[in-house]
């Protein structure tokens, strides 16, 4: 039975884009042909029993989308991944360190298809994967993941969110899941029967092991801002979490030497918390009182979840 | 090369002889730590913490407790360690893989 409910699967209208983010800012922006023009709904027009093909310029994203596309806050991780990442370290250095990391991912790709994982590309400095859901039908395809490894390994990788057809980065509202986990917060002052989190459990780069009667609460790996800022991975390992302001004190070298930000450690991620909890679907109604009776209208398809992971 | 020499001494839980190719108590398992492969040769009746404990030590994988790590198989299931090898049926050459967990994250 499922527990929970995650964010409802993006529709039609808002998946629908172009070649990428900033070609669909322009086109969205740009005036319409004057023959488009003259038709509230080209569309519309076309003759019944023929599928409209709907043109790239007509398909435009939502305000917030392209406002987050065209200019995230200043700052934010989003703006920061917009800028160019520069290689400064040694590019065979890089290269080298990439390859085996991709050297892996094929070596293992069966392995990782099979739990959900499909590697679109593969050529320095970025890794494409397809995060998808193997165990449901119909098959779900949950968001494609670009993860850069420019300057590896004196820097982290980034890992952005993506649409997997056109590439085009997410903004959060477009998330089918915030892969969430279980957290153990510890127990309440005003408790104090209830056994506490020692240092030794919260130790650096390690989740507080569970306590037993201590509360539990759901946190989410992905993180953002504002419903149209871009998600990022908040996670060890990842240059999004290390250049945030709330994380310089876990600084990526402590990290460098352990596997964090490696092809294994950030796969194993999205397959623990974003595959592995999908149970099913179930679809979302609206309920409208119209003229004394009830007007049932289908509002989506929401994936349900299953235990959240730890 | 005489066949004692073939014998492969196992010192962790207890400790038993390998010895030869009937030896129907031990596997090979391929225990792919992070990235680096290494084969594990497991007595059937170990449980498998053993086996993840001798993947870490024959990878030279240090730095990080080994409650930070998934034991998955290639199906991506967790892998419970007090089960034992016999439990899971698993055969020679059986692919399975130690990863690091998330973490503190958020």
């Amino acid at each position: 039975v499922a527990e929970a409910v995650e964010t409802r699967v993006a529709s039609p209208t808002e998946a629908a884009n172009t070649e990428s983010g900033e070609a669909s800012v322009g086109d969205a922006q740009s005036p319409a042909p004057a023959s488009e023009q003259a038709s509230p709904s080209p569309i519309g027009a076309q003759p019944v029993g023929v599928s409209p093909v709907i043109p790239p310029e007509l398909i435009a994203l939502p305000e917030g989308v392209r406002h987050a596309i065209d200019a995230p806050t200043a700052g934010s991780p989003a703006a920061k991944r917009r800028g160019a990442r520069e290689q400064v370290v040694d590019p065979q250095v890089s290269y080298a360190k990439f390859d085996r990391e991709v050297e892996w991912l094929r070596r293992y790709e069966m392995a990782q298809r099979q739990r959900g994982l499909l590697l679109i590309e593969a050529a320095f400095p970025r890794v494409v994967i397809a995060v998808c859901v193997p165990q449901v039908r119909p098959y779900v395809l949950l968001f494609g993941v670009i993860i850069d490894y420019t300057n590896w390994d004196v820097e982290p990788p980034s890992v952005r969110l993506i649409d997997p057809f056109t590439f085009r980065p997410l903004v959060a509202r477009e998330l089918s899941t915030w892969m969430k986990r279980r957290v153990n917060v510890g127990a309440p002052d005003f408790t104090p029967a209830v056994p506490q989190v020692s240092d030794e459990q919260v130790a650096p780069g390690r989740a507080p092991a569970p306590v037993a009667g201590a509360p539990v609460q759901e946190s989410a790996i992905l993180q953002w801002s504002g419903p149209d800022d871009f998600p990022f991975l908040c996670l060890a390992g990842v240059l999004e979490y290390h250049e945030h302001p709330a994380h310089t004190g876990d600084s990526w070298w402590l990290h460098r030497t352990t596997g964090a930000g490696s092809l294994s450690h950030l796969l194993n991620v999205f397959h623990s918390y974003a595959i592995a909890p999908i149970t099913g679907f179930m679809p979302a109604f609206d309920f409208r009182p119209v003229n004394g009776a009830v007007q049932i209208e289908v509002r989506g398809v929401q994936l349900t979840v299953g235990q959240l992971p730890a | 090369m005489g066949r004692e020499e073939e014998f492969v001494m196992t010192v962790a839980n207890g400790g038993t002889a390998r010895g030869g190719e009937n030896d129907k108590n031990h596997v090979t398992l391929t225990v792919v730590v992070n990235t680096v492969p290494t084969a594990v040769e497991a007595n059937i009746h170990w449980k498998m913490r053993t086996v993840m404990e001798r993947a870490f030590e024959q990878s030279g994988t240090t730095g990080r407790d080994p409650s930070q790590w998934e034991f998955k198989d290639a199906n991506g299931a967790l892998i419970n360690l007090e089960r034992t090898v016999q439990s899971y049926g698993f055969t020679d050459g059986t692919t399975l893989f130690l990863t690091l967990a998330a973490g503190i994250s958020g």
